[in-house]
């Protein structure tokens, strides 16, 4: 009965999830039908409880990227969550999925401030339950507790700056502010910026702001991770640019400050990335690092937009869309395999993992290719939105030699190489040692495949990285339509060096010489050499017995890296921010626990002057 | 073209690579093999069976050629003898080439890893470490050189020089060619970085990650190293002295340059084996310092970019 039960629920969030794709194409494509007939409006006689769902273009895009998502999660689930069947309340874990697409598709349907809050803090508040689902499993509870906490602190900054922005505005609609929070105040527009990046850093995992993370997703079970990886950490750039390029005025300062933050962000994300042994710690560090680029995408668009290059922030911002759509492709898809891994091994940790090439290989086609595009391996789509980043960037730079501000492209461009050297590294030391030579544990010598939902998840999910990568021009053409107003650019101004058409069949040239050349020179030497004579032998092993555990270890892989860049271990994670803020607070409460002393009279006062205060406050 | 151009590449590097060890062992006042001796090498190795370990996978048996094809392919994207770009892949841009130059890191990579010794991951780890600041650095100090005059690709650059030798060539251009000078020693994997002749685990980087491979298999990824290190060295002449490659497509200008570019190769492959012979090797760490050295040197040069106009 759960397993029927439980397979129901998750076509359910299929289906619901191919609504949400053509709502968003919808969206896209004919944004005035929506804006004309919102889908839903519905007014509560209380003034700001006003439940409204439309479509922008821009959130469109994110939509789709939340349908194929779900889909793919889904199919998944049916496979990964049978284990949890048995245990009591398994088929919630499908029902708290289900719950979750619809929270974030509620995120980004939102009209105005009162749904979107809604939406943040129901989405939160079910990728909470779902991260606690296994919480019988040790560190899984606290690992809720400190995402919980995050997140809230995160919303009380959103909720300030949206009251700010209704204080000024008079309204709580985002077509008003779209129209009229451009023309505040500075200071204004600069609190409201200053709470806005709080909140939605929070929500991406910026460096400073990044505990919760690298906590969460390994607890949550692994379809799970792959939504909150793949589009939940969206949300915060989705609502970054809503407010940074549709209702604020741009200014340089701003986008400095986005640069300086998602760059340092994503070098100090991809460093973690090659130390941690986790596999899907690894992955939420490697999120970690492709927030900051977005972040980083988002300020230099900005920065450019408030320098007047109208063309080269349309770029950067199309590049930044691009590279978010990607990072949930190949994001999701490696935390499907990463999930295969665990529920084929039983095991975590790569120095326990090996040989699994071997023994899983449709999750090592499905890792490999993942691996690939977030490496930016040519002509993989990891790569396309790169090389798009990389060529705005450097153009921005070739604008801005005159200026200082000028300064910020190159650190951005610094960070973007650096961080993508570090990503190469973690990739060969995911598959190398995870995957290549002999199984270390128990766990990983009796491996055993992924069921077949799993499986065509995971070929499913192989396929879109692939797609995306195959046909820039197209997705290009597509994401121009979601930027904002002030902003353009045309398709063949994106791609310098070639003309739109050349630009279209390179990916397929690069594959076809990759496979094709690949091909003949087998066929060369298969004529000039002859037929292959093939012996098999045991590694060498300089002579004495073969151990598994005598192939690098994944903590020796990365030991030079470990050493020579100490300084990236920066411990304001712990020591410098969150313990002393920590002690504050307790402390805090430690002195007023004075004024719980447990006599009525006392508390009698208390009533009284607060009763006056609020007298002489609301009158 | 640019498919004979890569077929010229594939048949020369060996040569050069025997000219390298030729000249090296005759600084050293050895003999040496002779300059043919890489093409022996070679056909001895296709010719002979291959020995596969029993821990690996489809991963040795397929990667080989597809790395050989990759390094094939970047080689038809840069210029070597006429710099003009409609002859090239992609137009011959730069970011596109060191990517696949990165990938093709990644398949040694994953190769070395695959029969799970001990040697294999350590010249890997070592190989990828020394990346991380290899990559940045060539970015960089390629970059910087067209940044002023908003050029992204190898054929762009090499035209720029072309054109105007002197009034174009700034102090850029001296930065940047210092800085990949660096970076070529790194990547074709020399002293003082790397030693390519040892088969000590102490030493080893790129020797090591090739260990396990036999026959046919190291034929071919020897081939895409040498060929690698071809690409270096026409990296390295193509931004910095690109001086008698061809403009445009006519005959004479093509085999001048073809010439011209055999010659700067052989003087810039004999410069490595001096080097070489006069050098210690390196220390693992202290490899990031020379790096480092390189990087800031490739940061100033783009800086000058800024100060110039």
């Amino acid at each position: 009965m759960s397993r029927i039960a439980h397979v129901v629920i998750n076509l359910m969030t299929v289906v619901f999830s191919s609504f949400l794709i053509c709502l968003g194409w919808i969206g896209l494509y004919h944004p005035s039908l929506l804006f004309e007939h919102p889908i839903f409006n519905m007014f509560i006689p209380v003034p700001f409880l006003v439940i409204q769902l439309t479509v922008a273009p821009i959130s469109g895009v994110f939509l789709i990227v939340l349908g194929i998502l779900g889909i793919l999660s889904a199919l998944y689930g049916i496979g990964y969550g049978v284990i949890y069947c048995s245990r009591q309340y398994g088929v919630w874990l499908d029902l708290g999925v289900l719950a979750f697409v619809a929270t974030m598709a509620l995120v980004f349907l939102a009209g105005n401030a009162f749904t979107f809050l809604l939406g943040w803090e129901t989405m939160s508040f079910m990728s909470y339950l779902l991260v606690v689902y296994e919480s019988e499993r040790p560190g899984v509870a606290m690992a809720g507790v400190i995402y919980l906490a995050m997140t809230q602190l995160g919303t009380v900054f959103l909720v300030l700056a949206f009251y700010l922005l209704h204080q000024y505005t008079g309204s709580y609609d985002f077509a008003v502010f779209a129209h009229d929070a451009a023309a505040l105040s500075p200071v204004l527009q600069t609190v409201v910026f200053v709470f806005t990046l709080i909140g939605f850093s929070l929500k991406a995992g910026m460096m400073p702001l990044h505990i919760w993370l690298p906590r969460a997703h390994p607890a949550a079970p692994s379809h799970v991770s792959a939504l909150m990886s793949g589009i939940m950490l969206k949300t915060a750039l989705y609502g970054l640019l809503l407010v940074n390029f549709y209702w604020l005025h741009p200014e340089a300062w701003r986008g400095a400050l986005l640069i300086v933050l998602g760059a340092s962000s994503a070098v100090l994300g991809a460093f973690h990335a090659t130390q941690e042994l986790d596999v899907k710690r690894i992955l939420a560090y490697s999120s970690i690092e492709n927030m900051g680029l977005l972040f980083m995408g988002a300020g230099i668009s900005l920065l450019a937009l408030a320098l007047h290059q109208v063309t080269l922030a349309g770029i950067a911002f199309c590049a930044t869309l691009y590279q978010a759509i990607n990072h949930a492709a190949f994001k999701s898809l490696l935390f499907h395999g990463a999930g295969s891994i665990i529920h084929g091994t039983h095991e975590r940790s790569l120095n326990r993992l090996g040989g699994l090439v071997r023994r899983m290989p449709y999750t090592t086609f499905a890792m490999a290719i993942g691996l690939l595009s977030v490496s930016a391996i040519p002509p993989f789509n990891g790569f396309m939105s790169e090389w798009l980043l990389f060529s705005v960037t450097a153009r921005i730079i070739h604008a801005n030699l005159h200026n200082m501000l000028g300064l910020l492209p190159v650190f951005a461009m610094f960070s973007l190489l650096f961080s993508g050297a570090f990503v190469a590294l973690m990739s060969a030391r995911i598959f190398g040692i995870g995957f290549q030579g002999e199984g270390r544990s128990s766990g990983a010598k009796q491996a055993h495949e992924a069921p077949i939902t799993m499986r065509i998840a995971l070929l499913l999910g192989a396929l879109v990285p692939l797609l995306l990568g195959l046909f820039p021009v197209l997705i290009t053409q597509a994401l121009r339509l979601a930027l904002p107003p002030t902003e353009s650019y045309a398709v063949r101004q994106i791609w310098y060096s070639q003309n739109a058409i050349s630009m279209s069949i390179l990916p397929f040239l690069l594959l076809a010489i990759l496979g094709g050349g690949g091909f003949v020179v087998w066929l060369a030497v298969r004529i000039w050499a002859g037929k292959e004579r093939r012996q098999i032998a045991p590694t060498w092993t300089c002579g004495g017995s073969r151990l598994a555990n005598m192939s690098y270890s994944a903590t020796g892989f990365s030991q030079p890296v470990r050493r020579t860049f100490s300084v990236f271990k920066i411990p304001v994670a712990g020591g410098y921010m969150y313990h002393p803020t920590w002690d504050v607070v307790l402390n805090t409460a430690r002195r007023f626990r004075r004024i719980q002393n447990g006599s009525v009279r006392s508390y009698l006062l208390y009533l009284f002057i607060t009763v006056i205060v609020l007298l002489i406050v609301v009158r | 073209m640019s498919v004979i151009q890569a077929c010229l590449l594939v048949f020369f590097a060996p040569l050069v690579q025997g000219v390298i060890k030729h000249t090296k062992a005759w600084m050293q006042g050895r003999k040496g093999p002779s300059v043919w001796q890489p093409y022996r090498e070679l056909r001895k190795y296709f010719r002979k069976g291959t020995v596969l370990s029993d821990q690996s996978s489809l991963v040795t048996t397929v990667v080989p050629y597809l790395q050989l094809a990759l390094v094939f392919m970047a080689a038809m994207m840069l210029p070597v003898v006429t710099a003009a770009s409609h002859t090239l892949l992609a137009s011959s841009d730069i970011f596109l080439f060191i990517y696949l130059l990165g990938f093709a890191r990644l398949l040694t990579a994953v190769v070395g890893m695959d029969s799970g010794s001990a040697f294999g991951g350590m010249g890997i780890s070592r190989d990828l470490f020394i990346s991380l600041l290899v990559e940045p650095t060539v970015f960089l100090a390629i970059l910087a050189t067209g940044i002023a005059a908003n050029i992204y690709s190898f054929s762009g650059l090499s035209t720029q020089l072309l054109s105007h030798p002197v009034e174009e060539f700034t102090l850029t251009h001296l930065l940047a060619a210092v800085a990949l000078f660096m970076i070529v020693m790194t990547e074709v994997g020399r002293l003082p970085i790397d030693n390519p002749d040892t088969h000590l685990e102490l030493t080893m980087i790129h020797e090591a990650a090739v260990l396990d491979l036999s026959g046919r298999h190291i034929a071919l990824m020897s081939l895409g190293a040498w060929m690698r290190q071809l690409l270096w060295f026409t990296v390295f002449l193509d931004v910095c002295v690109p001086a008698g490659m061809a403009s445009g497509l006519t005959v004479s200008g093509i085999l001048l340059g073809v010439v011209v570019w055999i010659g700067k190769v052989f003087v810039l492959g004999t410069m490595l084996a001096a080097l070489e012979s006069v050098n210690a090797k390196m220390r693992l760490f202290a490899v990031p310092r020379f790096l480092t050295f390189a990087l800031s040197i490739a940061v100033f040069a783009l800086l000058t970019n800024f100060v110039a106009v």
